[in-house]
């Protein structure tokens, strides 16, 4: 019963809370808001915007004293979600970051650090017959990507041909 | 038995039509509208439907029309779906006024009213062949970036890749890609990446503040016409041979040209200006030719003969600092560089500028918001 409450007063706020003009459909790729008064952001849906931070899983990008953000259809990937953020439909929210293989990688944090688990591009890896599984990621750092090295396989097969 | 052949009169109309569906004409916006089909704008494709035809169900001759905004991707978009000669699979971005069905030229879009796709650490491409791509832009920092693959065109495209070491804006591969009238620029990677077992073509293209602005790789034969490349490391990279760079102006990279041990190659009609070292070879290749470029480096050569139609001293461009390219009256490149062959059996002076600009009486001032009429394989593509 508490449940179905619960829905009740969440569903409207989720579904017509006010669209943030200023902040949604916008590329901000790798752009840090965190000294943007929190009040730009507040009790507003941020739709359709890209706030992915290339290399730096779970990195702070918002500014404190957020309250009843929504993002929908919003590329998340790398941000970290604090308080007063709320995810509604459609968004990503990966963490990634690049390993040996030159290539960016879905990661988990095991033990206070960040450990590869897939592929970001894995149906890329599977076509070009790479390995999708972590414990194939170089020791060291390579000087070419995985596919790169690939692509250039490819291309002299199809020239022998 | 009336209804089996109701039945099999009704299959027959519907069959085909499930079974070998017609190419189509769809209309995307970002949000999308109406029922979200794709058959007009009031039913226009929003992200996400758009993102599930292209992967699933594009077909040879199936156009769509994304009217300006961002896209922002939350995961790659991609097929590997072919067209043909006949009916290549075109996507084209138009301005947001657009309302007709199909829209014309007048709505293509140019500059910040292309449609952006935001990729982020994602991307969109086809490894299909026969595509043809116009008027967007593209941010990522993916390892390819925007493919472009066999007899694949993309024109009026610009993108950046901000991504690590090594990655590239436009990745163009396979058989026979072009590339014209698009932008790139990459801090940490490669521009224009020719990557291609024949012929790839870029063609009125701009590569700026990248590690290379073009890289040829592979066995290509790369064509590198009428083009800019300017504020890189390398203004050209080539890693490979038989490579023809014609009427381009390579301005304030490092080396202009990087050439290494790349022989064969055909190297004429270039401006080739104010950067640290012009062109740079790591052993001389007799089989290459230089020749009718302008050169005015703080050196010029390194272990390359530069031809003896060459031509010194400061070409005059207008304001190449501020990315104004055109010729200054006066300009030592004015109808200096190889012109059409009398023996090819023409008459008269066909005369001919060194570097990109092919107009004496240009001042400057920027880009023109429309595009002239462009010819690839004898037939018009704008």
């Amino acid at each position: 019963m508490y449940k179905w409450i619960l829905l009740f007063l969440l569903i409207p706020s989720v579904a017509f809370g006010a669209v943030n003009e200023k902040y949604s459909y916008k590329d901000l790729m790798d752009i840090d808001l965190s000294k943007i008064n929190a009040s730009e952001f507040n009790n507003s849906t941020i739709v359709g915007s890209n706030f992915y931070q290339q290399e730096s899983p779970d990195k702070d990008i918002f500014p404190n004293g957020l309250t009843g953000v929504i993002f929908e259809k919003c590329n998340l990937d790398n941000v970290k979600i604090k308080d007063g953020m709320v995810l509604g439909l459609g968004n990503s929210n990966r963490q990634i970051k690049i390993q040996n293989d030159l290539e960016d990688w879905k990661v988990e944090k095991v033990l206070g650090s960040w450990k590869a688990k897939e592929p970001l591009n894995k149906a890329n890896f599977i076509e070009l017959g790479i390995s999708i599984d972590a414990k194939d990621i170089p020791a060291i750092k390579q000087d070419k990507s995985a596919t790169e090295i690939k692509y250039e396989e490819v291309s002299i097969i199809s020239i022998d041909k | 038995m009336k209804k089996f052949l109701l039945f099999l009169l009704i299959s027959s109309f519907l069959l085909p039509s499930i079974c070998f569906g017609a190419a189509a004409t769809m209309y995307v916006t970002v949000a999308g509208a109406g029922t979200k089909a794709g058959g007009d704008w009031d039913n226009a494709m929003g992200l996400a439907e758009w993102d599930t035809d292209f992967s699933g169900s594009v077909e040879a001759g199936d156009i769509y029309y994304v009217k300006q905004g961002t896209y922002t991707h939350t995961s790659a978009m991609t097929s590997g779906t072919g067209g043909s000669a006949t009916a290549p699979i075109q996507v084209i971005g138009v301005v947001t006024a657009t309302t007709e069905t199909p829209p014309d030229s007048t709505r293509w879009a140019y500059g910040d009213d292309r449609p952006l796709l935001a990729a982020g650490g994602n991307t969109v491409y086809s490894t299909g062949s026969y595509w043809l791509w116009r008027n967007f832009r593209m941010t990522t920092t993916d390892t390819h970036a925007f493919r472009v693959y066999t007899n694949s065109i993309a024109i009026n495209v610009y993108v950046n890749n901000s991504g690590s070491s090594g990655r590239r804006a436009f990745y163009i591969a396979a058989d026979s890609p072009s590339l014209i009238l698009c932008e790139a620029e990459n801090a940490n990677g490669r521009a224009f990446e020719l990557n291609s077992t024949r012929f790839p073509r870029a063609e009125n293209c701009y590569a700026h503040d990248s590690t290379d602005g073009f890289l040829t790789l592979n066995t290509g034969g790369g064509l590198i016409l009428d083009s800019i490349s300017s504020s890189n490391t390398n203004g050209i990279n080539l890693g490979t041979t038989h490579n023809t760079i014609r009427g381009t102006t390579i301005y304030g990279n490092t080396v202009g040209i990087l050439g290494g041990t790349s022989g064969n190659n055909t190297i004429t009609n270039n401006i080739i200006s104010e950067n640290a070292t012009g062109a740079s070879w790591g052993t001389e290749q007799a089989s290459n030719v230089f020749d009718y470029n302008s050169w005015f480096n703080t050196a010029d050569v390194v272990n390359v003969t530069t031809g003896s139609n060459s031509v010194t001293g400061n070409p005059l461009m207008n304001n190449p600092a501020s990315g104004d390219f055109t010729l200054t009256t006066g300009s030592p490149a004015l109808d200096s560089g190889m012109k059409m062959n009398v023996n090819m059996g023409t008459v008269g002076d066909y005369k001919k500028n060194i570097g990109v600009d092919q107009d004496d009486n240009e001042s400057g001032g920027g880009g023109s918001s429309a595009e002239a009429t462009l010819i690839l394989n004898g037939v018009a593509i704008n």
